[in-house]
């Protein structure tokens, strides 16, 4: 990762920090977008800081499965109590 | 962990398989701290999915502003790392020692802020335990703000350890005892272990502060 | 010149500031023996307490305490170390061609956590004692109960980073250390067990981690997570520990899994039966293994819909099990079969665990668990499996690479009699707790109705003969150490690695590189006699 790069992510990254601090002030009940934001924070730093877009094969078969398993806790938390 | 400069360390016969080793080593050691971190903002989402009213409550009482000055610092201090990542890569030892100095320090401000927001708190009588009755109302603004500090101070004991990971490298740098492959590879490590400290801090920013004002 | 053995005295200190993996799995290995021993006497107790209708020989929270430190210390201090911290950490650079396990000193390090850890809990649990049972539900772990439960979590806590440690250290040195053509494909079936479980290992141990720290918290400041009074969730306690505990039975019984095909395949000096099933059922079962926690609170009041997903899952989840007996089972077929100790335990294993497993699937089925949840039934089925099977897999491990080990051979015909003695000694005692738990008596209970008792002293009878089974090794093994003859390099002429170096081995494993050019299991066909 070249400095200009990691400038780059690092302005996103404060980009979203923005969006985020922005709707939840004049926005409060848009709690998705602010939620997106953060989600999209943390994969700009899962996938260029942490390196993910480097590797190839097994790294990002389990970067997958590990989001995978987030949806699939979410929809069970959500469901469960939903449903009980 | 890697000690002469001559050869790689047992059982590795190979620099490349030994930097191998302890990227993949750091990654697994990540992926369970996500795995604990994340079963903990989970938790989180679930209360406040339940308690909305009280989770509004509770939220409004936190210190905005100042947690999003931390969020600003630690992502700086995630940048510094970076840059230090390239710094050595480049060979350009004063920029390394500059990045890494400068990383350790906004992580260490990091703490004194939430220090700062805690004693807050407490005068606030928020504390759990240590205030008689709680200006909450709402039981469950109360469990919010409970979880709130377990949270933030679990995070908070790893941005400690990356402090003194960062102080620890930096004194081998200066004094020049890190050297060649035993200093890239570990600052490489460091610099995993606080990418994942400031990607859960990014998770649980909004979680925690901003999410059902 | 050979290199000397890695046994070679050097001093005791040498031992506590080892890297060697083979001296590190030593250390493991009395380590877990005496829990294990301790999580018996505390067994003795329960079974003593259970030959009388009435609680006689302890009071009701006495018995809790019993159980509890039964359950945590046979959980958390020997089944879950037991094969993977001792024989892992023997064989699995071994069998790779490795020198030595990827991070020497962390392993050292996790040694001393699961020893320090199992101390402290230890202290804790007889100084007072826990009585909530290994599976500290909510609300009496936070609110109710009288005992030492920060301490005994605390030490727990520090045994899971030993847990997660040892799961690092096996899979990246699986990942990076393989020889030179051995591909994952020729990997022995032990190692991709190994492998499976140190996955588990690495990603549940941490979900544990933060349920401790959350009935802690909650046990010394009343933070409300699991209080409804403050909004908390009594049931999201459970779906906590399960979400790690289910797992953590796959920890248990992957490993155990994984020594069978080794044993069996030795036995029989024949290549396992579809080798790429056995090795993917063992990751199918991890996977799956993480999906299926909500079995344990089908009356816990969750969503119907939830438990309805979760017993499809668990239904699911037996079939790569299945998959593996029917393919040892095949691979025994047509065998040049010779009937040594471990093959014996591999036979205890098979056996004990098709029960296990069977009987795990009427509890899958919601209209059975409702009747049989809370009962004896559960009791005796997660023994047949964890216990019948499990251990009969450690002891299967204990009996086939002790000379290796050791460098000594043992007594065959004490061998086979201590497996036959398990065998039987472990049916009389557990069978009839599935017969107690479909009569209704509850577990966790001192007293039960008189009408059950001759089943409870039929048990209680069989646990006697058990634990004779269980301390016979400690003669002869021990004994073989003095006596036994000194063992070659290839006492069962089976195939793998490990047995192509001296017995014990030298420091460093292999006195040259090695290059594998062979698959694994490869017995040739042409050494096998005629089947009679």
């Amino acid at each position: 990762m070249t400095p200009v790069n990691a400038l780059k992510v690092y302005a996103g990254l404060l980009l979203l920090l923005a969006v985020e601090v922005l709707v939840a002030l004049f926005w409060p009940q848009h709690d998705s977008v602010v939620m997106l934001a953060a989600a999209g924070q943390f994969l700009l730093l899962l996938v260029f800081y942490l390196g993910l877009y480097r590797h190839q094969g097994w790294v990002r078969l389990f970067g997958w499965l590990y989001l995978f398993w987030l949806l699939v806790m979410l929809v069970f938390i959500l469901g469960e109590s939903a449903t009980r | 962990m890697i000690r002469s400069e001559q050869r790689p360390s047992e059982p590795f016969v190979a620099w490349a398989q030994q930097r191998e080793a302890a990227r993949l080593g750091m990654w697994l050691f990540l992926a369970g701290e996500a795995m604990m971190f994340g079963s903990l903002i989970l938790v989180a989402g679930f209360y406040r999915l339940q308690h909305p009213d009280g989770v509004a409550e509770a939220v409004a009482g936190l210190h905005f502003g100042l947690a999003t000055l931390n969020t600003f610092t630690l992502l700086t201090s995630s940048l510094l790392m970076t840059l230090a990542l390239t710094a050595s890569e480049q060979a350009s030892e004063r920029r390394l020692r500059h990045c890494l100095m400068g990383a350790t320090l906004l992580a260490a401000l990091f703490l004194a802020c939430k220090g700062l927001e805690y004693s807050l708190e407490y005068r606030e009588g928020l504390l759990p335990g240590f205030a008689a009755d709680s200006p909450l109302h709402l039981p469950s603004a109360r469990l919010f703000m409970n979880l709130y500090f377990i949270a933030t101070a679990l995070h908070g004991v790893h941005v400690l350890i990356a402090v003194g990971l960062g102080l620890w490298l930096y004194l081998g740098f200066a004094r020049g005892r890190l050297q060649g492959h035993q200093a890239s590879t570990r600052l490489e490590m460091v610099t995993l272990y606080w990418h994942l400290v400031d990607g859960i801090w990014v998770l649980l920013f909004p979680t925690l502060y901003l999410v059902g004002r | 010149m050979i290199s000397p053995s890695y046994l070679h005295r050097q001093g005791l200190l040498s031992w506590f500031l080892t890297r060697d993996h083979k001296r590190i799995a030593v250390l493991y290995m009395i380590t877990v023996t005496f829990f294990f021993f301790v999580g018996g006497l505390a067994a003795s107790l329960i079974r003593i307490e259970l030959v009388t209708p009435n609680g006689d020989l302890l009071t009701a929270d006495g018995y809790n305490r019993a159980f509890t430190l039964h359950g945590v210390i046979m959980v958390w201090f020997f089944l879950i170390p037991s094969i993977p911290s001792v024989f892992g950490n023997f064989l699995v650079p071994i069998m790779i061609g490795a020198r030595d396990m990827a991070f020497p000193r962390l392993n050292l390090f996790s040694w001393y956590l699961l020893l320090g850890g199992g101390l402290f809990t230890l202290l804790a649990l007889l100084l007072g004692g826990v009585d909530t049972g290994w599976t500290f539900y909510t609300p009496l772990s936070t609110m109710f109960s009288n005992g030492h439960v920060v301490a005994v979590i605390c030490g727990v806590f520090i045994a899971g980073f030993s847990s997660i440690f040892t799961g690092i250290n096996i899979i990246v040195t699986v990942h990076t250390l393989r020889a030179p053509g051995m591909t994952w494909m020729r990997l022995p079936l032990f190692i991709w067990a190994m492998y499976a479980t140190s996955i588990i290992l690495v990603l549940a141990t941490p979900v544990l981690a933060i349920t401790l720290l959350l009935v802690a918290a909650e046990h010394l400041f009343n933070i409300g997570v699991f209080d409804p009074r403050l909004g908390g969730d009594p049931l999201l306690f459970q779906h906590l520990f399960w979400f790690y505990s289910h797992p953590a039975v796959y920890i248990m019984i992957l490993p155990a899994m994984g020594v069978v095909s080794e044993l069996i395949t030795a036995a029989g000096h024949k290549r396992i039966f579809g080798y790429r099933f056995v090795a993917w059922s063992s990751v199918a079962i991890a996977v799956i293994g993480f999906l299926v926690w909500g079995h344990h609170m089908f009356v816990a009041g969750q969503s119907m819909y939830a438990s309805l997903v979760f017993s499809l899952l668990s239904f699911l989840v037996s079939i790569p099990s299945a998959i593996k007996a029917y393919n040892w089972s095949a691979t025994l077929y047509k065998s040049d079969l010779t009937l040594h100790a471990p093959f014996l335990f591999a036979l205890t294993f098979i056996g004990l665990f098709i029960v296990g497993g069977v009987t795990g699937l009427f509890l899958a089925l919601l209209a059975a668990d409702l009747h049989a949840h809370d009962t004896y039934f559960v009791v005796a089925h997660f023994h047949y499996i964890m216990v019948g099977a499990a251990v009969a897999g450690y002891f299967g491990a204990l009996h086939f690479w002790w000379p290796k080990i050791t460098g000594r051979m043992y007594s065959q015909l004490w061998g086979k009699i201590t497996a036959v003695l398990i065998f039987c000694g472990f049916n009389l005692t557990f069978f009839p707790q599935f017969l107690l738990g479909y009569l209704g008596m509850p577990r966790r209970y001192h007293s039960y109705d008189p009408d059950l008792q001759f089943l409870n002293v039929l048990s209680s009878a069989g646990a006697s003969i058990l634990a004779l089974a269980y301390a016979l090794p400690f003669f002869y093994l021990l004994g073989s150490l003095r006596w036994g003859e000194r063992a070659p390099m290839n006492p069962w002429e089976a195939a793998g690695l490990e047995w192509r170096v001296p017995s014990p081995p030298p420091v460093h494993n292999f006195d040259a590189p090695v290059t594998v050019d062979f698959e694994a299991y490869d017995y040739s066909p042409e050494a096998r006699r005629d089947p009679l």
